[in-house]
């Protein structure tokens, strides 16, 4: 007797700890919400819905963050097995996948019924990257209202290039113009690669490499055909921007001797640091560069030639709801919060994304603790946001053939393998992943 | 007869106390293990198919033709060469760490300390160490003369090899990965095995030893080695088993698995098909080819390997 009853109160005690949390919630909705981000966002992430809570006081919000790289492993276990979050962030290069299984909603009914909505408050094709008419397999990326949405676009991105003004003065060498060319960027690269002490050691490079990708899709190359569902690395008649622009990133290294090899190796904030004298990033880092002791700004991202036309790749991550939610009423108030003129001014704020709401994005709130970029060059984010042909880059397994593709491109730019050798590889092993991706094998 | 007057029986208790542990396992390892079994034989992309369907050896035959996989395991066994020189570390640490010299318990515990660190604490702290610019280790390299390559990234064309057949792109890479692992292993549960067979040996071995003029050599020789047989076959085949499923931590976290897939390993390529290619029944598939593998090296080294043991 003695010796169970012990076991028998511990038993008890375990039983009865598992259930004291509940009970002084039971009138109130509970949703959870998950992103991914850094530590710095989970606490303005906090902020915002501590402010949502008491807007709704009926309403009561669980919050996680996790890195990006965790993110979609968590994702897609959670899924599968059926205990997804309520409301979750969303990138544009998901967006097919999850729709496609059914595990997002279709927001669509939530924004008829929501009068203050209204179309023209949000950038241009803001919404474009989460909207898909058809199921399965035959899902096709279509323009705003003309099929379901899956996501309620949070932020915009653009990628921009980003200069030391420090370097170039002290080189004497004019600032970018935002009608640049490759070549341009490639001459004034050159004369800011820099060997300080002849020591034979590069001590400041030009620019940073591997931007292909960027070049490209300013230009409306598309790595995958939508329509077809092919790779389209190795050139062909009449569409060659992305073999050109893989051809440009090589001479960089190569020809123009302004872009540290992988060799050489520089680090991953080496335009942060002084080591690279420009670079073309995401919108994202604004924040991140502002650790940076030198005095930058932004331009427009160079195009081939002068008469190339520009385009834009649209809103880049958004809230989906889970289907299998219990509450989709109050997940979708919190969607919609989150993209509000609130959340979307201290989006604003953050440096890490640009609001896809206007009235945030042209408001004092933008940018406002950060020095740079100038007050003067916020035009060229909005620029990139308003104008320019529309040209969608995703489709399922983006990021798959993204790494595949970032893989084999590090032996061109090793010098194991020639551009034409490994675009073509790249397209064979695209295709497959395309095949398994859409279930054509 | 006399069992009954033993006093109170206790094998209840004994059993509710493994209780816990046991339905943990059965749980989370058994279940998942027969689980992952039975999705090697399907097809299952964990977002468009919406149940696995079972395709027999299908995902077997697509591993045997798969390049990238042989590349994988290529990759696997050449960082498994770093076993024996790492087992031999090791044992001379431990054979340092015999002796009777001042604060021995100061060294042990340094030696020890690379295993009771945070693993990814270790390799991030790795990363910077093998930076081309800043790191620490181009910068010892400098200091004798050579300019170190970038270790994580670059690569370097071995013609002799290529004439051979073999992987001709030496990557660095491989090679950074082998003496990072030698530098965290060395003095860790190996040693302390090694240490704990040195002082389970008969000193009277080395007394009568000594009593015929032995030199240290020969002690090592006919002694130390013969009596440390057993421990060395226990390490090798854990390392062994240890290296086949190893190289994951280093590829998440440093590299990726590049460059272009060189120290991409056969366990962060079970991670890559499942989490980045979606592909659960193929992922089930290489994990059950790899513990196959596991098995069968095992049982040929416990069948031949009891050869060279000396049992005492």
């Amino acid at each position: 007797m003695n010796r169970f009853s012990w076991l028998t109160v511990l038993i008890v005690l375990f039983a009865f700890a598992g259930c004291t949390t509940h009970s002084e919630d039971e009138s109130k909705t509970i949703i959870a919400y998950t992103r991914w981000g850094d530590p710095a966002e989970l606490d303005s992430t906090k902020e915002l819905i501590a402010q949502f809570m008491e807007e709704n006081p009926d309403i009561i919000v669980r919050v996680d963050v996790v890195s990006w790289q965790q993110y979609w492993q968590k994702m897609a276990t959670a899924v599968v097995t059926g205990t997804a979050q309520d409301v979750w962030l969303m990138s544009s290069s998901y967006i097919e996948q999850y729709a496609a299984a059914g595990h997002v909603l279709d927001l669509m009914p939530f924004i008829e019924k929501e009068p203050s909505f209204k179309d023209d408050d949000y950038f241009p094709r803001a919404f474009d990257n989460f909207t898909y008419t058809g199921t399965g397999r035959d899902m096709r990326n279509v323009p705003f209202r003309q099929g379901a949405l899956y996501g309620f676009t949070r932020d915009y991105n653009c990628s921009l290039l980003y200069y030391n003004k420090d370097h170039f003065d002290a080189a004497g060498v004019p600032y970018p113009t935002n009608d640049w060319t490759w070549e341009d960027m490639a001459l004034a690269a050159q004369k800011l690669t820099i060997d300080f002490d002849n020591d034979g050691i590069i001590d400041q490079w030009g620019c940073g490499g591997g931007t292909w990708s960027t070049f490209s899709a300013a230009m409306g190359a598309q790595l995958i055909d939508p329509e077809t569902r092919r790779s389209n690395f190795s050139p062909r008649p009449g569409s060659s921007a992305i073999y050109d622009a893989i051809l440009f990133d090589l001479d960089l290294l190569y020809k123009y001797k302004c872009a540290p090899t992988p060799e050489v190796g520089v680090e991953e904030y080496a335009f942060v640091t002084g080591k690279i004298s420009m670079t073309i990033e995401g919108a994202w880092e604004i924040r991140n560069y502002n650790r940076s002791k030198n005095l930058w700004d932004i331009a427009m991202v160079p195009l081939q030639h002068k008469d190339s036309k520009r385009t834009t790749g649209g809103g880049g991550v958004g809230h989906v709801i889970y289907s299998g939610t219990k509450s989709p009423e109050a997940a979708w108030r919190l969607v919609y919060f989150l993209s509000s003129d609130k959340s979307q001014r201290a989006l604003g704020r953050s440096g890490t994304s640009i609001p896809v709401l206007k009235s945030a994005a042209y408001s004092d709130d933008f940018l406002a603790d950060f020095d740079r970029p100038s007050k003067a060059s916020y035009d060229i984010i909005y620029r990139n946001l308003m104008g320019g042909k529309f040209v969608p880059q995703y489709t399922r397994g983006y990021l798959e053939y993204m790494k595949l593709s970032r893989q084999l491109m590090q032996e061109v730019w090793l010098g194991v393998k020639t551009p034409k050798d490994a675009c073509e590889l790249i397209d064979k092993e695209v295709n497959t992943i395309l095949d398994e991706e859409y279930g054509e094998n | 007869m006399a069992r009954r007057n033993r006093g109170p029986d206790y094998s209840l208790g004994g059993y509710l106390f493994l209780l816990p542990n046991f339905t943990g396992f059965m749980l989370f390892v058994l279940l998942p293990v027969i689980a992952s079994l039975a999705l090697s034989f399907c097809r299952w992309h964990i977002f468009n198919d919406p149940t696995p369907k079972f395709v027999g050896f299908d995902n077997f035959a697509r591993l045997l033709t798969d390049a990238k996989f042989w590349q994988y395991a290529y990759n696997t066994t050449f960082l498994m060469l770093g076993i024996p020189i790492g087992m031999g570390l090791s044992l001379a640490l431990a054979l340092l760490l015999n002796k009777g010299i001042r604060a021995i318990r100061l060294f042990r515990m340094i030696y020890f300390l690379p295993t009771v660190s945070s693993g990814v604490a270790l390799l991030v702290l790795w990363l910077v160490i093998y930076n081309p610019q800043y790191g620490l280790f181009n910068y010892m390299l400098a200091k004798i003369g050579l300019i170190g390559p970038s270790w994580l990234s670059g690569g370097v064309e071995i013609k002799w090899l290529s004439k051979l057949g073999i992987d001709p792109w030496c990557y660095w890479s491989k090679i950074a990965l082998m003496i990072m692992g030698l530098w965290n292993g060395a003095g860790g549960y190996n040693m302390i095995l090694y240490l704990a067979g040195l002082q389970g040996i008969n000193p009277e071995l080395y007394e009568a030893a000594d009593v015929d003029g032995a030199s240290a050599w020969h002690k090592f020789h006919h002694i130390t080695w013969p009596m440390l047989s057993p421990t060395t076959f226990f390490i090798f085949i854990m390392s062994l088993i240890g290296g086949f499923q190893g190289g994951f931590e280093a590829a998440y976290v440093m590299t990726e698995g590049g460059p272009a897939g060189s120290t991409t390993t056969i366990s962060y390529e079970i991670f890559n098909q499942l989490y980045v290619r979606s592909q659960a029944g193929y992922a089930s598939s290489i994990a059950w080819f790899l513990f196959g593998v596991v098995f069968i090296l095992t049982m040929a080294s416990w069948r031949y390997g009891g050869r060279v043991v000396h049992y005492d």
